[in-house]
């Protein structure tokens, strides 16, 4: 009778170190995952995406800026003016833009890099810029006017470094989204021990209902209910993953459609540009001034800024759960509290008998 | 287990976890490579690399003047950092920020490159050169023009006009250096005119724009572009990149015939060019022939530490020296003899270019390349305006002088060895 006391006493109390050590680990790995996954979030919500929103708008701006010079000169306004108002405007919000991604930079040394190497081009870009203000109206203002848009779109210059800064920018928050924390397979971190722990919960149930013929122990089925509570409010953080690569997707499509009306402005601005310049040197161009391409009629209209701010507002969705962080070991603290409220009386009973 | 024991594995978990092991010996050095061009200087380290078991932390950039300055200001300069400017370089040593190498190969480098790499000092080496350029050659279509030798200023001009309006290929724009090909053609002329002592004073500052010898190389260019063409040779210069000017030598229409540019020249023409290259004639009997100009990527030594002074013979050395010129394509030439000898070079144009770097008589620095980028910048600029109208020449000269008295004494710097 003494050794059936004493193996059903030492069962329960193995049983109530399993259950206070899972219960250790799920809170361990859950809060640690969530608060991976917040940190994650929160690191695009305020720099990568901001990063990748600048780029395209420092894009934008540049070829807004471009195109208000070229036509400062194509409309001989250049003779008071130089590249104008407009241009000084547009490029002055380029360079904040950019200002703006280094302070914001999520692509690393690499992305670093490429901004030091864009301000240094967009310094050339404005000098020839101004040297064509300062030549007008001497034919040399239109060398300086090609200079200046070669500086801007020739091999390796502005354009093709701004795209491989955003390449780098978006590869970055792609990255984010779907690397560690928000790799889908680290939720078997926190969802493999939560499992286990059910397990052993409903295990002891039945234990207990067979030793002594209780079909629940309240403590146990409250312990498991706020075990389920803990899991829903763990995966919570895969909801708000998806709610980020939602707000990807809108940011996405924002770029897209700001480079693309970008790249209707700039294409209009340099067929005005070639076109000035092939009336100029009539005939005597040399190999890399191209023929006049066709106009394009500008269809693409300049996306919302209200779309900007609408992916901006998803993100902020995506890390608005920060509250959950305090539930998550309020619940694991329950856990344990009802387990041991659960099995305490059983094995003191087992003392007791002993 | 006993306290001793305790006490070690914990020195040695603690040690793990703080990252506090034995460290790996590094270097620092800046240049200006990117992309395939940092590969291959990349492959010229690498067995320095492998050999002392140490790691290069090696960064390039374009802007490698304007990170080494800002490197220099903060008292964290790189161990070592090359430069295309050996007139950078002289104003470090100048100021003692510059340390001398020692251990250079005398007998693998000719007396004029040892004098060019004091740096205008008198007995100090104080620069590796890493891979250097031929200039003062001027390239032809081989197949068309097979042999072409042109040897004196009268059948340059000759040869000109009866090719006009297409006889030289002329490309002047460079992105942020547009005008460099320009003064690439005044620098010539004015060392093939006036001499190696004129071109070293004038490289200096010690010379000014207006005076005889300048003017005259400026007014010798616009003879030669005056037998091309008038407005429209000088328009399509001014708007044409100089790659594409090169290509024009093989293009199927309007194809040109001569091109001054420097020995990387080849590196634009199509795969299957057949090509080959003279000397710039002299335009005065005193200048003698094997005189030219050239233009090299110097690598200079900013800290004390002796794994970077060991660094820099490496670089100094035969095998280091011959692995640029040996890859695959490489328009890459080094100064080093052995390399030629060694049989590096395999067509006949790069064997006489390795030849004429290593053997010359005179070697003269690219003039910009010497000058305060200043007064490099304000050169290029004066090209595109004399170029725009040459009848504006004297204001432009004016100009160049003002920048040049503007100027803080530089050091003085031998341009020419």
């Amino acid at each position: 009778m003494t050794e059936r006391v004493s193996a059903t006493r030492r069962d329960l109390v193995r049983l109530r170190l399993g259950l206070l050590g899972l219960t250790v680990v799920v809170l361990a790995l859950s809060v640690w995952s969530f608060a991976a996954t917040q940190s994650v979030l929160g690191t695009v919500r305020n720099q990568t995406a901001p990063a990748v929103l600048d780029v395209a708008s420092a894009r934008a701006a540049l070829m807004q800026a471009h195109s208000a010079a070229v036509s400062s000169f194509v409309h001989q306004g250049a003779q008071l003016v130089g590249p104008g108002e407009q241009y000084t405007t547009d490029l002055a919000v380029a360079q904040q833009d950019l200002a703006r991604a280094a302070g914001d930079n999520a692509a690393g040394p690499t992305g670093s890099a490429e901004l030091q190497l864009i301000a240094g081009l967009l310094a050339t870009y404005s000098d020839w810029m101004s040297q064509a203000g300062a030549h007008y109206p001497d034919p040399l203002y239109q060398t300086d006017l090609w200079y200046a848009a070669r500086s801007l779109y020739g091999d390796d210059q502005t354009l093709a470094h701004l795209n491989t800064l955003a390449d780098s920018q978006r590869q970055e928050l792609d990255r984010q989204l779907s690397e560690g924390w928000l790799n889908p397979l680290t939720v078997l971190t926190w969802a493999l021990p939560s499992l286990a722990l059910l397990a052993l919960l409903g295990y002891t149930q039945r234990y207990l209902w067979r030793k002594f013929g209780r079909r629940f122990n309240p403590g146990l089925l409250g312990a498991t209910v706020l075990l389920l509570a803990l899991m829903a409010a763990t995966s919570t953080g895969l909801v708000l993953a998806g709610r980020a690569h939602a707000a990807t997707a809108a940011l996405t499509t924002y770029v897209t459609s700001s480079d693309r009306q970008s790249d209707a402005v700039s294409a209009n601005a340099q067929h005005d540009l070639i076109e000035l310049v092939n009336l100029g040197c009539s005939g005597g161009c040399g190999a890399t001034v191209p023929k006049t391409p066709p106009s394009e009629a500008l269809t693409t209209a300049a996306p919302s800024p209200a779309a900007a701010a609408a992916a901006s507002a998803e993100f902020d969705a995506a890390t608005d759960l920060d509250w959950l962080l305090v539930v998550i070991p309020v619940l694991a603290l329950g856990i344990a509290a009802l387990a041991l409220v659960g099995l305490q009386p059983r094995i003191d009973e087992y003392r007791y008998r002993s | 287990m006993k306290l001793p024991t305790i006490l070690l594995a914990a020195v040695v978990l603690a040690s793990a976890l703080t990252g506090c092991g034995p460290s790996t010996a590094e270097l620092t050095v800046l240049g200006p490579w990117t992309g395939a061009e940092e590969q291959t200087f990349r492959a010229v380290f690498h067995d320095f690399e492998t050999s002392n078991h140490i790691t290069i932390n090696y960064t390039g950039t374009p802007a490698v003047n304007e990170v080494l300055q800002a490197d220099v200001q903060k008292g964290q300069p790189p161990d070592v950092a090359i430069v295309a400017s050996p007139g950078e370089l002289a104003r470090y040593a100048a100021a003692g920020q510059l340390r001398t190498i020692s251990g250079l190969d005398a007998s693998a480098y000719s007396q004029q490159w040892r004098t060019l790499l004091n740096l205008g000092s008198h007995d100090n080496t104080y620069a590796v050169p890493v891979k250097a350029d031929l200039k003062s050659i001027v390239w032809f279509n081989a197949k068309t023009s097979p042999g072409l030798r042109l040897s004196n200023w009268s059948e340059l001009l000759d040869y000109t006009a009866k090719g006009a309006p297409n006889t030289w290929c002329l490309g002047m724009e460079a992105y942020s250096t547009s005008g460099w090909p320009g003064t690439d053609w005044i620098e010539d002329l004015l060392l093939h005119q006036s001499g190696p002592t004129a071109y070293n004073l004038w490289a200096d500052g010690g010379l000014s724009w207006k005076s005889t010898e300048v003017e005259a190389a400026w007014h010798a260019w616009g003879q030669l572009l005056a037998a091309q063409g008038q407005q429209a040779v000088r328009s399509a210069a001014l708007l044409t990149y100089f790659g594409d000017a090169s290509k024009q030598m093989f293009a199927p229409r309007n194809r040109c015939l001569l091109e001054h540019q420097g020995s990387f020249a080849p590196g634009s023409y199509p795969p299957s060019a057949s090509y080959d290259f003279f000397p710039f004639p002299s335009l005065n009997p005193a200048v003698g022939p094997k005189t030219f100009e050239v233009s090299v990527n110097l690598a200079g030594l900013f800290t004390d530490n002796p794994l970077a002074r060991d660094f820099m013979t490496y670089l100094a050395s035969g095998p280091a020296q011959a692995v640029w010129p040996a890859q695959q394509g490489s328009r890459a030439y080094s100064v080093n003899r052995t390399v030629l000898d060694a049989g590096v070079y395999k067509d006949s144009v790069s064997k006489a270019i390795g030849n004429a770097l290593t053997t010359a008589n005179v070697l003269c620095l690219d003039a910009s390349d010497v000058m305060p980028a200043e007064m490099a910048d304000a050169f290029s600029r004066a090209v595109l305006e004399y170029l725009g109208d040459p009848s504006r020449l004297d204001t432009i000269l004016d100009g160049l002088d003002n920048v040049r008295r503007g100027l803080a004494n530089p050091p003085t710097l031998s341009a020419c060895g």
